[in-house]
């Protein structure tokens, strides 16, 4: 018999968990290029600006720890427990 | 012949044929990023080795599911058999290599084994059922998988740093692309880590395949260290040997692919290859590679597929298994005869080995046949500055026909 089951278990899996890393990678460089375009009016003086631009920076910075504990824990889920 | 000679040269064949696997495979993993200017080519190949060491001890579920279940469990385990179906993997991989052929190590493997299988106990020897489940089907889904996937990651990754145009030129700040470089480095790894965790594997199972027959292990359900630890070794060095080609190779094939695509593609094949070797599902590293490549290269408003390279990469595929197989069988006929007939079928695979590397030093700078299978894959999307120039190219003829 085949193993439909397990084939479309990996492949949702793969499809999945590629949108997702690749997904929120490019949201942090949304993010960082979207600080990087406030940032001219902020060093200008205006508050608001200032603030988005730290905003959308921290949120970049967010964004990149996700991806790579996502990857961390893809890895974590391949390598065999002892249960 | 003492039985211990012939095991321990059927480990030595097991380990050759790692090798030639990391060497065959080292671009499915560093083509991508070596071609955006994400790593340093020196770095790639480091980078590729260790990885593939690392993974070589992960995980061990692709090693018990493979290779036993191919040749059906009531027949007889010859050690001659596993030597002559290794032969014929080793002889293919290095034929396709040299030749440029597109072809999946794990396939020249399989067909080496039922090759030789059959030659030693007749078609019956081969468990069809399973060839269709673990061979079979996922050699037809597997591109398809890793395609879409790197298809619709390709989409999202542009569509989501997609800036204003005119907002753009006034701040000055470009949608910031480039810098999927950096997540290339990442992703680029985790290729060569899902490598390492899937073909190192089928090594692994080859040999506890042979300990078993040899009678030095009571069953194929765990694997010895001593193997583990050689065949991660075999591996990593086949990977870096194979890199310095690839430096020395490695031209415009790949220059179109920007860094949002190559990081899809890097992503989706270590996923889908992770997910697979997880799930003690083997599908093929050289066939979810060209599958994203394929699939990145699509993902890009504008790109077109060359048919006709497709055809060609789809046909290499269909062809390894039975032609791997052949050579196993044949090689099967010689180890049959006897003491002599094996020695000869040592004598003739190290010759070939030999005479192919040779081959390959002469034409290394200048031959175009010693190619990745990357490259190979990429050649068939066309990138939109491509259609374009063919479009001009054709609206110029045009003109001509028409004066």
């Amino acid at each position: 018999m085949i193993n439909w089951n397990g084939l479309v278990q990996v492949a949702a899996a793969a499809i999945g968990f590629t949108l997702v890393i690749v997904s929120i990678f490019s949201l942090g460089l949304r993010f960082s290029s979207n600080a990087q375009a406030l940032s001219k009016s902020a060093s200008k003086g205006n508050g608001k600006a200032l603030e988005r631009e730290a905003l959308n920076r921290v949120a970049a910075y967010f964004m990149f720890a996700i991806t790579i504990a996502v990857l961390i824990y893809g890895i974590y889920l391949v390598i065999p427990h002892a249960k | 012949m003492d039985p211990l000679v012939i095991v321990s040269a059927v480990i030595v064949l097991a380990l050759f044929f790692d090798f030639t696997n990391g060497f065959h495979d080292t671009a499915n993993a560093m083509a991508t990023p070596i071609a955006t200017g994400a790593l340093k080519p020196r770095t790639a190949v480091a980078i590729a080795a260790v990885m593939n060491l690392a993974g070589a001890f992960l995980s061990t579920a692709v090693a018990k599911a493979i290779s036993v279940d191919l040749i059906n469990k009531d027949v007889p385990l010859h050690v001659e058999m596993v030597f002559a179906g290794l032969t014929g993997a080793i002889l293919w991989n290095l034929t396709t290599w040299i030749f440029g052929l597109p072809s999946s190590s794990s396939h020249a493997l399989f067909g080496g084994l039922i090759g030789a299988a059959i030659a030693y106990s007749g078609f019956d020897a081969v468990n069809t059922a399973k060839v269709f489940e673990k061979v079979l089907i996922p050699a037809v889904f597997a591109p398809i998988i890793a395609g879409l996937a790197a298809w619709m990651a390709t989409r999202l990754a542009y569509q989501i740093t997609t800036r204003n145009s005119q907002e753009s030129t006034q701040t000055n700040v470009g949608t910031g692309r480039k810098n999927f470089r950096f997540g290339q480095i990442f992703s680029s790894s985790l290729v060569a880590l899902s490598h390492g965790t899937n073909d190192a594997q089928k090594t692994m199972g080859v040999i506890t395949l042979v300990l078993v027959a040899a009678g030095h292990q009571a069953t194929g359900d765990h694997v010895q260290t001593w193997v583990i630890l050689a065949a991660a070794i075999a591996i990593a060095v086949g990977t870096y040997a194979g890199g310095w080609r690839i430096i020395k190779t490695l031209g415009t094939g790949l220059a179109e692919i920007k860094p949002a695509q190559g990081f899809s593609a890097e992503v989706s094949t270590g996923v889908a290859i992770l997910a697979s070797s997880h799930l003690g599902f083997a599908l093929s590293t050289t066939q979810v590679a060209s599958g994203s490549v394929i699939g990145a290269g699509l993902g890009r408003k504008g790109g077109a597929v060359r048919w006709n390279k497709a055809r060609q990469i789809v046909l290499g595929w269909f062809l390894t298994l039975p032609a791997a197989g052949l050579v196993g069988a044949l090689s099967a006929q010689l180890t049959k005869t006897g003491d002599i007939g094996l020695i000869i079928d040592a004598l003739i695979t190290i010759a070939v080995i030999m005479a192919m590397f040779q081959i390959s030093r002469r034409n290394r700078v200048t031959s175009k046949h010693v190619k990745s299978e990357v490259e190979g894959a990429s050649a068939v999307v066309l990138s939109p500055r491509q259609v374009r120039t063919a479009a001009k190219k054709a609206a110029k003829n045009n003109k001509k026909g028409s004066k």
